[in-house]
């Protein structure tokens, strides 16, 4: 490739870990991000190998609890909230808009060591011998009775959080004041709307868990007693800090995918996804209605049945939504030209597991019917549907799209097309027998389970397994593509954007001179329909 | 157990019952949203791939009558679903009982402890009568629990600082198993156990035989609640058998009506007693001095249990609260 792109326009280390290109600070966050999401995914199938046996003792019972706390830590914080923004909306939002970069580059280089070291100092608490508190913290436990290393870790999640307010607000601005001439809000790609609905929450919700977990560290260190009863605190008062950032920071992990599903839907489908604006306003509304529900995670703590009450009901309407875009986004295939490409593929795994997903929700929002279900294994299995087999797929989408953009190179095709199915049934496999575990009464966060969940647990090891092997194949065939995959043209996939304008992979200022924007046709997208 | 048995035993309660309902409910509407996205998706995908010869002259890409429909589908069925979920706890929490068997349960890392009316105590097995409306009183002695009944359907956290309750009438006898079902520590997957209904004889000859091991065993019981009301000293102020004194009687006071300085009032009942003996300065009873002591750090859980117990079973003359002269 020709030497001015992002790429390869400098090579020595100065120019990487001292970059401005949002580009390259794109796969800064890239590279940190595979290494948290392994050792996630090394704790998850240590969890996997013990739950094989019902009385296994292949870890210590606080070994295993070491282990679903680290995955939650890291799967959470440090890979799903900031996976797709960071790589993703980083090395795109630009391009989308037509701009030459981000509006604070420095500011962004500067969120990708703040994050470095807010995981630092986290995965330093795991190596030094283990944190139990579960990734929410639940005090007294957590702010009284454990002696491992919660401050440390807490402190790593601390500092992560300010590189989600300024990746935010660096979106935020950058959408505002950076789009070029012609791109109006009206013809703003999907993606971009998601991305920056993701902002309002990064910048909205993350100061709560910033300051709850502050919190939690003084009352750990100072026993200053706001959240210990001992000393006259209210452990509630800690759930309620937490939630009001958690049920939030799940939408975080959400809308950027269905952004993905959106561009790559219109892609593959040949034609402007259904209800355009629609999709657009209900990632502002689910942002919006995100922040009203996060009683739902309460409903047994002991919070008053008033509370329980709104939460509920609110947790139903915040459902709405997203049964929009899954309605449009079937409309979407209605009269179109669709070609399963590997994305395709993954997007399309995305909206039925996240479909199967949502719906179980519906349980969970129930306030006679969560009773029996909450801090059951189903409630396990509903938010991995989400996650996983909602957001993580999306990941992959995107990473399989984008990927001849970002490097220049195509993969094997049929090959990523295997992978995908294989990744969206080990997952199937893996969690869609937790909701019977939960349904059966099995509580969640055992070490230990009694044998009439043996079987089931069986499955979901196995699973596990092909999941994995889900995962590995594209990280083999992606890597191998870049040496002796087929060189990329701008536009491979016939896909509309401005950054399939550009050559693949971009120079390194992007677009030589402000990029021409017409409407985007509502279908026969590269094709003579 | 085979794969297919889904939910764990029969409904033995009438919570279960409505429980039952809304799954129904929510499993219809799920069945028939989840039809009419994947047939639709399905069928559209197939029809729609990019090598049949289908007729695809102008797409459509928004009406908005058709997004009106998007959002009113949802929306119906969310509101139906959440009137059905709320009613059912309404009415369960409508036929709280006044009357049955009132049981503490204190959970400990990584026990629970059970104390039956007449001071019979149960570690992890808890012995009940069927038919007959049974009231737990929950509390912690160290972090959050929560009480799991997965067969009743019915689940409550169990706090440090305030008692939380469940209650439920079993309909047959037999033995359910119960977690804790809120992370608790090392050995949370192992703070488990069960209950074993029988009827009601047979659980009440059970008591009488456990009361009358314990007597034999301990003939001098100091751990009742008369002996701890004897000492922490409570008699100086409230009077024997607490009939009152320069502070409030106690006889005959659960379920009556408690009226504060600040002008609140409130129903007392196990929770008041608690709060009072241990954070006696929140509310003080209207015309009395402000002088109570707090016994927070002095007394356990296991001794508020007990004390709370004897002051419930004292039954005095007059059933209004006066200041003696």
């Amino acid at each position: 490739m020709s030497k001015n792109r992002y790429l390869n326009s400098q090579q020595n280390i100065r120019s990487w870990f001292l970059t401005l290109d949002h580009k390259r600070v794109a796969l800064l966050y890239a590279a940190t991000l595979s290494i948290f999401f392994l050792v996630g995914a090394i704790a998850a199938a240590l969890m996997r190998w013990q739950l094989l046996r019902p009385n296994s003792n292949f870890l210590s019972a606080d070994r295993y609890n070491q282990m679903f706390s680290a995955h939650g830590i890291i799967m959470v914080f440090f890979f799903l909230i900031p996976a797709l923004p960071t790589v993703f909306g980083n090395f795109l939002l630009p391009l989308m808009i037509g701009a030459q970069d981000l509006a604070f580059p420095k500011l962004n280089l500067a969120s990708w060591y703040i994050f470095l070291l807010g995981g630092i100092l986290t995965l330093s608490a795991l190596t030094l011998g283990g944190v139990d508190s579960g990734w929410t913290f639940y005090t007294p436990l957590s702010s009284s009775y454990l002696n491992t290393h919660v401050t440390l870790a807490a402190t790593g999640v601390f500092v992560a959080g300010f590189s989600s307010v300024l990746t935010g607000l660096n979106f935020i601005v950058t959408t505002h004041r950076f789009r070029a001439p012609g791109m109006t809000w009206k013809r703003l790609p999907l993606f971009v709307w998601s991305l920056y609905a993701t902002s309002l929450i990064f910048v909205i919700a993350t100061p709560v868990l910033t300051i709850t977990l502050l919190l939690l560290v003084a009352e750990r260190v100072m026993h200053i007693g706001v959240f210990d009863p001992t000393f006259g605190g209210d452990p509630l008062l800690f759930q309620h800090f937490f939630w009001f950032y958690s049920h939030p920071a799940v939408y975080i992990m959400v809308l950027p995918p269905m952004g993905v599903v959106s561009e790559v839907m219109a892609c593959f489908c040949r034609r402007k996804v259904f209800g355009h604006t629609f999709i657009a306003a209900s990632s502002l509304a689910i942002a919006g209605f995100g922040f009203l529900v996060w009683g739902h995670h309460m409903f047994v703590s002991g919070q008053s049945f008033t509370a329980s009450l709104i939460f509920s009901l609110a947790s139903y309407l915040v459902a709405v939504p997203s049964g929009v875009k899954v309605f449009n986004w079937v409309g979407t295939l209605y009269k179109a030209k669709i070609e399963y490409s590997a994305s395709m593929i993954y997007i399309l795994g995305f909206i039925g597991l996240f479909v199967v997903g949502g719906l179980t929700g519906l349980y969970l929002a129930n306030l006679a019917t969560d009773i029996h279900l909450h801090d059951t294994y189903f409630i396990v299995a509903h938010f991995h549907f989400i996650m996983v087999g909602g957001s993580v797929l999306a990941l992959y989408g995107a990473i399989h799209f984008w990927w001849p953009k970002f490097t220049g190179r195509v993969y094997p095709e049929t090959l990523a097309r295997v992978s995908a199915l294989t990744m969206i049934s080990g997952f199937f496999l893996t969690f869609f027998p937790m909701f019977i575990m939960g349904l059966r009464g099995l509580p969640r966060r055992y070490f230990n389970y009694p044998e009439q969940f043996h079987t089931l647990n069986v499955l979901s090891s196995a699973g596990a397994g092909v999941l994995g092997i889900g995962y590995l194949l594209p990280l083999m065939y992606l890597l191998w593509s870049l040496k002796y995959g087929e060189v990329a043209s701008s536009n491979p996939w016939n896909a509309q954007g401005l950054e399939w304008q550009l050559p693949s992979p971009p120079s390194q200022r992007n677009f030589e001179r402000p990029p021409h924007i017409e409407e985007v046709p509502d279908h026969g997208f590269g094709t003579d329909l | 157990m085979n794969v297919l048995d889904i939910f764990p035993g029969k409904i033995n309660n009438a919570f279960a019952k409505a429980v039952a309902i809304n799954y129904v409910a929510i499993t219809a509407v799920s069945l028939l949203l989840l039809f009419i996205v994947i047939v639709t998706g399905v069928f559209f995908g197939i029809r729609y791939r990019s090598l049949s010869s289908a007729h695809r002259y102008k797409p459509p890409s928004m009406k908005v009558w058709i997004e009106v429909v998007f959002i009113a589908i949802p929306l119906f069925f969310g509101v139906i679903l959440f009137s059905f979920g709320a009613k059912a706890v309404v009415d369960h929490g409508r036929e709280y009982p006044k009357n049955g068997l009132t049981i503490f349960v204190i959970g400990k890392q990584w026990i629970w402890k059970f104390v039956h009316e007449n001071g019979v105590k149960e570690a992890g097995e808890l012995h009940l009568p069927s038919h007959t409306p049974i009231r737990l009183v929950m509390v912690s002695e160290d972090v959050i629990h929560s009480f799991g009944l997965p067969d009743f359907r019915l689940k409550q956290d169990v706090l440090p600082d305030r008692y939380t309750e469940l209650w439920f009438e079993p309909i047959s006898e037999g033995t359910f198993p119960l977690y804790c079902n809120q992370y608790c520590g090392s050995f949370h997957a192992r703070m488990g156990g069960q209950i074993k209904i029988t009827s009601k004889e047979e659980y009440e000859l059970w008591l009488a035989k456990e009361a009358f091991r314990n007597h034999l065993q301990q003939p001098e019981d100091t751990n009742n609640g008369e002996k701890i009301y004897e000492r922490y000293g409570c008699a100086s102020c409230h009077g024997a058998n607490g009939r009152g004194g320069i502070a409030p009687r106690l006889d005959n006071l659960l379920g009556k009506h408690v009226h504060f300085s600040n002008s609140d009032s409130l129903i007392a009942n196990e929770t008041y007693y608690r709060d009072s003996i241990l954070f006696p300065a929140r509310k003080v009873v209207f015309g009395f001095p402000d002088t109570m002591p707090s016994f927070q750090g002095r007394i356990s859980e296991e001794e508020l249990v007990a004390l709370i117990q004897y002051l419930t079973s004292l039954r005095g003359v007059s059933d209004v609260q006066k200041p003696l002269p």
